[in-house]
């Protein structure tokens, strides 16, 4: 008996001394197989799902895409018009936002917690609170998707909490004429909650739901998700609205942790 | 050698098996073998395998901790119990019992901790992720325990050879 207790003592000391080795051994080889998990998940997608889920799942995406075809044509229209304007105004151009690119390591075994690990610590610069996002080409306020956020570091490797998380709470703004702020948090499944929302505001279905910049270290504009339904009882203050996220953590192996430039505690 | 073999299924569980769709990741690979060591009369490498995934589970900070290190000496502690005083003959339905007997220990222990913590912080707890996760991990393990039944020979005559050790 004493045995196994000497052996359990020596082996707890064991691993925790060697933490930083073992991270480091599991950094460096679970890369290939993280990729190969999620290309089989991305590849199987929805098979698993009930045709029930996949037709209102197409249902959905063919009433956005309409939405957002003439939107699309319009945003390329402005953003030329922006460029001309900015140009004879001679305006600086968009702040860049200096980031790293972290692979994932390990994922959590879903259970109350939805969390990544991924190969970027404090010797690259990380710390808690971070956000971490999906992003291609320079990032700039208001381009990339946003995964989660980093809620422990070591020199190596971090560990990102996603939005879909319960523990999870990011400061949210709604794309409306009254950019209505509320409060994200995760729910069951894959699923967001944007809470905190006045009765007086307007919700729509669709709506895009981005970061508002209210939080340290958290610059506005990520985007977050799409607002997916409404609920609305009149006797209580606020209504709630479920979002669903555009980045799935589940289905990535790559990404981004932004490196505030003035970062705060 | 064991060390070595410890961090591959680790690297499989958290990185392959993880990023696997659900339910598939869910798929109690890691537990499984702990507790087939634990079901050979390895006892040490058994236990130890199995703890040392629990802390390592909390030292990523991928799970509730402590939940996992404690969920796991419990799993441990009734695989070993049920190989010294139950089922001390090896068969099919000595591993199929213990490897069920052993999960429902760690179930039970973690949604225990799940409780704890929804007592602290209810609208923190999805209590239908602990269920789907409970149910789908015991089905899966069957899953798991019939490839053992098929393979297992194959596989542990390969694991010998290759590190060159004596038997399992």
């Amino acid at each position: 008996m004493y045995g196994w207790v000497v052996v359990g003592i020596i082996f707890l000391v064991v691993i925790l001394v060697a933490r930083g080795p073992i991270l480091h051994v599991l950094t460096s080889f679970s890369k290939p197989f993280v990729t190969a998990g999620t290309w089989v998940n991305q590849k199987t997608y929805g098979r698993f799902q009930s045709t029930d889920d996949l037709l209102f799942l197409v249902q959905n995406l063919e009433e956005t895409r309409q939405k957002l075809a003439p939107l699309a044509a319009k945003s390329v229209m402005l953003e030329e018009e922006n460029q001309a304007l900015r140009g004879l105004l001679q305006f600086t151009d968009r702040r860049v936002l200096k980031s790293v690119t972290a692979s994932v390591v390990a994922r959590s075994l879903v259970h109350q917690s939805s969390k990544i690990v991924v190969d970027r610590g404090s010797d690259d610069g990380v710390q808690v609170g971070y956000p971490v996002f999906i992003a291609s080409g320079e990032v700039a306020d208001g381009q990339g998707i946003l995964v989660g956020k980093v809620t422990a570091v070591t020199s190596r490797s971090a560990t990102v909490t996603t939005l879909t998380d319960p523990e999870l709470t990011t400061a949210a703004t709604i794309v409306n004429s009254t950019h209505t702020i509320g409060v994200v948090n995760g729910i069951a499944g894959t699923l967001l909650s944007l809470q905190f929302v006045p009765q007086e505001e307007t919700l729509e279905v669709n709506q895009l739901v981005l970061t508002s910049g209210l939080e340290p270290n958290i610059p506005s504009g990520f985007v977050i998700g799409l607002i997916n339904a409404i609920y609305k009882e009149e006797a209580e203050p606020f209504q709630e609205a479920i979002v669903e996220p555009l980045g799935d953590a589940r289905r990535i192996s790559v990404v981004s942790i932004l490196l505030p430039d003035n970062p705060s505690e | 050698m064991y060390g070595a073999t410890w961090l591959l299924v680790v690297i499989i569980q958290l990185g392959f098996i993880a990023s696997l769709p659900s339910p598939f990741s869910y798929t109690p690979l890691m537990f499984l073998v702990g507790v087939y060591f634990i079901e050979r009369g390895r006892f040490e490498v058994g236990i130890v395998w199995l703890i040392s995934f629990g802390l390592l589970m909390d030292v990523l900070r991928v799970s509730d901790a402590p939940l996992d290190t404690v969920s796991y000496v419990l799993a441990a502690v009734c695989a070993h119990v049920l190989v010294r005083r139950i089922f001390s003959q090896r068969s099919f339905f000595g591993t199929f019992a213990i490897s069920y007997g052993s999960l429902i220990i760690l179930s039970i222990s973690e949604i225990l901790f799940t409780f704890l913590y929804w007592m602290v912080a209810p609208e923190k707890v999805v209590w239908i992720n602990t269920w789907r996760l409970v149910a789908w991990r015991g089905l899966l393990l069957l899953v798991l325990l019939l490839f053992l039944l098929l393979f297992a020979r194959r596989v542990r005559a390969r694991f010998e050879k290759t590190f060159v050790i004596s038997r399992l």
